[in-house]
């Protein structure tokens, strides 16, 4: 994945915060000061000038080491909502001979963001006049962009009894994708009738068998292609160039009505981003029309539009959108009617079109449609693929006996051994593991969640 | 450390280092047989049971009794260090069950620190003081590895996982952490060292009571009083209570030389208390303890005259004394006795004191400073005061059959039975000679006695009837037989300094060396010692026969009275003399500090605050100082960095520039090179050329050829300069090389 990088670069501010522990030491020297001074206690004395030292020394280490930090950061400019995602961090220690140690770094988004928790790394040592780089984890919870202002590195480095914190001025922004779904490959909607007779023009070289023009022959290509009589009229070998057949042309229309709940807007937003993908590894041209709000894009072949039409499923509706517009995120319009939209989108008889429904209801739209609904995602999964998490219902709110249950579980008794949680670095394997675990209401499993049977509206089939 | 086990384990034996110093510090062998095995099961089986090893409910329990038995206790008993400290340490053994995230280790740590801290301000022994540093050093690391710990905790989090404190394996070896870390105990030693010497002594002592002295008022096995038939408070404790050392002021000496004195079989009688009235079994002193004079602290000695006022002792006025220099580890801030032997003459404290002294009976008692008392006694080797008193018979025992026992014991010693008035200390000393011996034959030691009965003199049942008993039978007993036929005898208790440490020439006092004995009146206020206890058993409860664990324990002696007199006992003097041969002038900071201990001690209702605030502004003159250092440390470096850089940068200019301007010179080099190769004797690259010249066949070129070298080598690595007529010499042999000359 291509990737968008800040060199490093010195800190725009940095300060100092006296954590509970440097409190906490303060007084305890203050005291040890007092009874030195009233017990004339010549080892309180000593151990009041160790309290003091404790805090000198945390501040000319912490202060020198950080001083010399200089930061960079390394993050992909997409990213896709429940699928993990790495920030990598190099971060350069210019100081000669102070090494730096326990720095975190985290990540301060603006706005609202995809990102539950900010982004924290953790990197244990930056030896002097090396640059170490330092990864740490995220994984989007929904679609939308993540904005990001600042990173701060901070250091408790050696006592904890204060936080050195440097903030780097390293703005970035990631667009998060619709979550990802596998579509099958006969829900591919192919064009009812050609309007035109196949009368089109080739406008690119292909393999159709209509001619497209002739040229001079270079070695590899094949006999068959050979025009002899050119050639013989030409005293050179000309071969024949056929003509590519014109794309089949798509329509993507997303039906996102105001009654619509959340997750289902979200599954038609993966299904349309899904069929999306799938059309334009197919080669067809594909637009998009989002209802209700009549966003509309010109059907285009390529990856590159690919691209444009995912990011816009990717901030549709969401509050970043809604920050960006001055408006509150969601449907803004009233609904229309679904043929107005079509009007506006210049659909033509020899175009496909592909109607992706967040509700059951079938708004009016073109006879030749196709139509996918939010509810039967399940159904339309490519075999082995299965419902990313976040496009899952929410577990149910954990009822008041199972609350109970749950905290007087907690309270008296132990957990069966050898079920606690090992020491895990991946974080998927610890989460996954984490919520194997029995008993815990609330967090739904993801894994049982994949390989639960199909429940029974998977059994309703595909429309199209 | 830096793994996360690695990490756990330190946290663990801070945690049990921290029990072990305080179980040493409140020398409270229970605790540590209670404490630290519950601790080690506790962790052992958390770690196997994943960090959860008792029911939640169990461990809120059990820090609630804690936390009740804590306020119970410190209602009932006054809050202490020592409530604070097994609070602690049942804190840390409940919470050795239940170690489920991060904090949970945070909190062991720091309560291990706490720990560390009440042992320091219970007691100031070396034992202590050896188990600190190492559990302080374990504790630290602990705080380091706590904030990687903490750091991987947050980054776990961040990602979305679930709290535990075991949030990831760490990094097994983390390079230059170990110099780091080393770099920073260095640097707080200093400041912890220089803190230590140069923070003056005596500012706003006693300003908030005893707090912070640890274990004041421990003299213990020393009773003011003795209480015949009653369970004594005879103690078995080895537990050190003073250190003496003794030195000869040898007169002939001008210069008043002092020469340390002692020897294994020598004893010294320290008295503390005189009781001279006997009722009902109980030896009472019968003199009330309110007055004394304040003397001030310092290196002048007081005279203690038989008026009760003091004077600044002359030298020279002193005769054949012996000087007692003694240092009593732990004194109350209220009437400490001063032990000393008979007769005190002159007294020195370091610290201002308000002294009480009984011209009499010699007794002082010492008001001030609590903690550890260092003062300095003279007294005569021979009791010589001249003095007029008149004889006055002494009050006779209230048994008829212990006085009929004396009037025996005299009768059979040939001596008259009763004293003659008209010379009443005549025959005194024989005739308490004579009752002395009598408690050789027929009487044993044992502090296992039984009770008189009821109605019966304690002393008669012990001479007629029991004829076994402690210290305090033998004394009351003889003195007894003293006053029945007419010689004025007293009960003193104090201690025995019998344990002579070689190494340190110096006597140790424990708790076991308490004792009492008699003085006899032998001339007019002059006083005899006489220990009527048994030889036999004196040796065997106060010398015993050394052994091995003896020997090994005066090898600790010798390095805790080092410990003792170097660190606990630093004080002002101390600190002037140490900062005097450092050369700093140390009269206006001592100048400050004495105003400020004199303002304190005439504040009245304000000394706690006046306390405190001097306190606090000597603190932070300190901070100031360490701030500074931090501070304006680097702008100094940042304003001296770019004149040092020129000052180097032209340095090394001067030098480059001196060595283009020799090089300038050694262009004669080049031609000789090229005028070999022109005749075919070219010098290779790898040889050195002084080699080559001197290998060339041609006598005549070899010669000149190698004089030309021998020039380079002066010019360009010698750094000389070749003179006009060098030069001119270099011209002519280059000039024959080529062919020319």
């Amino acid at each position: 994945m291509k990737r968008q990088t800040a060199s490093t670069r010195p800190p725009s501010s940095r300060h100092t915060v006296v954590t509970m522990a440097g409190l906490l030491h303060g007084l305890t020297t203050l005291f040890l000061a007092i009874g030195a001074i009233n017990g004339q206690n010549n080892l309180l004395f000593w151990a009041f000038g160790l309290g003091l030292g404790g805090i000198l020394v945390s501040g000319i280490f912490s202060g020198s080491g950080m001083m010399g930090l200089r930061l960079g950061r390394h993050t992909p400019h997409t990213a896709r909502a429940g699928e993990p995602m790495q920030f990598r961090y190099e971060v350069r220690n210019a100081n000669r001979l102070m090494p730096m140690f326990g720095l975190s770094i985290a990540e301060s988004t603006r706005g609202a963001s995809p990102l539950a928790r900010a982004p924290v790394a953790f990197l244990h040592n930056a030896p002097a006049r090396r640059s170490p780089i330092a990864a740490a984890p995220a994984t989007p919870n929904r679609r939308g962009v993540i904005s990001i202002k600042s990173v701060a590195v901070a250091s408790s480095f050696p006592l904890g009894l204060m936080r050195k914190i440097m903030v780097f001025d390293l703005p970035a922004t990631i667009t998060v994708l619709p979550a990802r779904v596998r579509l099958r490959d006969d829900l591919v909607p192919r064009p009812a009738r050609r309007g035109h007779g196949g009368a089109a023009t080739a406008t690119a070289i292909g393999p159709a068998d209509e001619f497209f023009g002739v040229r001079e022959y270079v070695p590899g290509d094949s006999p068959r292609l050979v025009a002899w009589r050119p050639s013989a009229r030409s005293d050179t070998l000309i071969v024949r160039q056929q003509g590519a057949p014109p794309p089949t042309i798509v329509w993507v229309c997303l039906d996102l009505p105001e009654h619509a709940e959340a997750l289902q807007r979200e599954r038609a937003i993966a299904l349309a981003a899904a069929m999306i993908e799938l059309l334009a590894q197919r080669g067809a041209s594909v637009g998009l029309i989002v209802r209700p709000g009549e966003a509309t894009r010109l059907p285009a072949p390529g990856a590159w539009h690919a691209r444009r039409l995912l990011h816009m499923l990717a901030v549709w509706g969401t509050e970043e959108q809604a920050e960006a517009k001055g408006a509150p995120a969601g449907p803004a319009k009233p609904p229309s009617g679904a043929a107005r939209a079509f009007d506006h989108a210049r659909i033509r008889p020899d175009h496909a079109v592909v109607v992706v429904h967040a509700t059951r209801e079938r708004s009016p739209s073109v006879p030749w449609a196709s139509h996918l609904y939010a509810d039967d995602i399940a159904s339309y999964l490519a075999p082995g693929d299965t419902i990313p998490e976040i496009l899952l219902p929410p577990a149910p709110p954990e009822s008041r006996r199972d609350k109970w249950r749950r905290l007087a579980r907690e309270f008296f008794m132990v957990d069966p051994v050898g079920e606690v949680v090992t020491e895990a670095t991946d974080p998927d394997a610890a989460r996954d593991e984490s919520n194997a675990r029995p008993g815990r209401a609330g967090r739904r499993s993801a894994a049982s969640a994949r390989t639960r049977p199909a429940p029974s509206r998977q059994r309703e089939g595909a429309s199209p | 450390m830096n793994s996360d086990r690695g990490f756990r384990l330190l946290v663990f034996f801070g945690a049990l280092g921290a029990i072990l110093t305080y179980a040493i510090a409140d020398e409270s062998i229970l605790t540590a047989l209670l404490a630290i095995p519950l601790l080690v099961v506790g962790w052992r089986v958390t770690e196997r049971r994943g960090d959860r090893a008792v029911p939640r409910v169990v461990v809120t329990l059990g820090i609630l009794i804690a936390i009740a038995w804590a306020v119970v206790s410190g209602m009932g008993e006054g809050l202490s260090v020592a409530h604070f400290c097994r609070f602690t340490i049942s804190v840390l053994v409940v919470k050795s069950f239940d170690r489920r995230t991060s904090p949970d280790l945070g909190q062991f740590v720091m309560l291990s620190l706490f720990l560390s801290i009440g042992a320091l301000l219970t007691s100031n022994s070396l034992w202590m003081a050896l188990a600190l540093i190492p559990t302080l050093l374990i504790c630290v690391w602990a705080a380091v590895g706590f904030q990687f710990h903490l750091g991987r905790a947050a980054a776990r989090k961040a990602a979305g996982l679930k709290r535990s404190a075991r949030p990831g394996p760490g990094a097994e070896r983390i390079p230059g952490l170990g110099r780091t870390m080393t770099a920073a105990w260095l640097l707080a030693g200093a400041i912890s060292l220089a803190v230590f010497l140069m923070f003056p002594r005596g500012l706003g002592a006693d300003a908030f009571g005893q707090w912070g002295n640890a274990g004041v008022g421990m003299v213990t096995g020393f009773t003011d009083s003795v209480n015949l038939g009653e369970a004594g408070l005879i103690s078995t404790s080895s537990a050190p209570v003073l250190d003496l050392t003794v030195r000869t002021i040898d007169p002939a000496n001008e210069s008043g030389g002092r020469l340390t004195i002692g020897a294994p079989d020598e004893t010294f009688y320290l008295r503390g208390a005189v009781l001279e009235h006997y009722q009902d079994g109980s030896w009472t002193s019968g003199r009330d303890r309110g007055g004394g004079i304040q003397i001030p602290g310092g290196s002048n000695f007081a005279a203690l005259s038989t008026q009760g006022a003091f004077r600044p002792a002359d030298e020279q006025t002193r005769g054949a004394q012996v000087e007692l220099e003694i240092i009593i580890r732990n004194a109350r801030a209220d009437n400490t006795p001063i032990f000393t032997s008979w007769r005190p003459r002159f007294v020195r404290f370091e610290n201002p004191s308000r002294l009480r002294h009984d011209p009499d009976t010699g007794v002082m008692t010492r008001s001030g400073q609590s903690g550890r008392l260092r003062y300095f006694v003279t007294v005569d080797q021979v009791d010589r005061t001249p003095s007029l008193r008149p004889y006055t018979p002494p009050e006779p025992p209230p048994s008829e059959a212990v006085r009929a026992l004396a009037r025996d014991i005299v009768a059979r010693a040939g001596l008259r039975s009763e004293v003659d008035r008209g010379d009443p200390w005549g025959e005194a000393a024989a005739i308490a000679s004579a009752i002395d011996r009598y408690f050789d034959e027929g009487f044993a030691y044992t502090l296992d006695i039984q009770r008189p009965r009821r109605g019966q003199d304690p002393i008669e049942w012990f001479l007629l009837e029991e004829r076994q008993g402690h210290c305090e039978y033998y004394a009351s007993a003889m003195a007894a037989l003293c006053r029945s036929v007419g010689v004025n005898a007293r009960v003193v208790t104090g201690y025995v300094a019998t344990e002579f440490n070689e190494a340190t020439q110096h006597y140790i006092v424990r708790e076991s060396n308490a004792h009492a004995w008699v003085e006899v009146e032998i001339g007019p206020n002059q006083w005899q010692t006489r220990d009527p206890t048994p030889v036999g058993e004196f040796q065997r409860i106060h010398r015993p026969e050394p052994t091995l664990a003896s020997r090994a324990r005066g090898v600790f002696d010798a390095v805790n009275y080092a410990w003792i007199t170097t660190i606990v006992a630093f004080d002002d003097e101390s600190r002037t003399s140490l900062v005097s041969a450092m050369r700093i002038d140390v009269a206006a900071i001592d100048q400050w500090a004495e105003e400020a201990a004199q303002r304190i001690r005439s504040g009245g209702r304000s000394l706690a605050f006046t306390a405190l605030r001097n306190g606090l502004v000597a603190m932070m003159v300190v901070a100031c100082i360490g701030v500074a250092v931090v501070v304006g440390g680097p702008v100094v470096w940042q304003s001296l960095k770019p004149r040092l850089l020129a000052v180097w940068l032209g340095l090394r200019e001067r030098r480059r520039e001196e060595r283009a301007a020799r090089l300038a010179h050694a262009g004669f080099y080049s031609r000789l090179l090229a005028a070999l190769a022109r005749r075919g004797v070219a010098k290779p690259g790898w040889r050195p050329p002084l080699d080559h010249a001197r290998g060339l066949e041609d006598e005549r070129l070899r010669g000149a050829a190698s004089r030309v070298v021998e020039a380079y080598y002066g010019v360009r690595y010698g750094r000389s300069v070749l003179s006009p007529e060098a030069a001119g010499a270099v011209e002519d042999d280059l000039r024959t090389v080529e062919g020319r000359g």
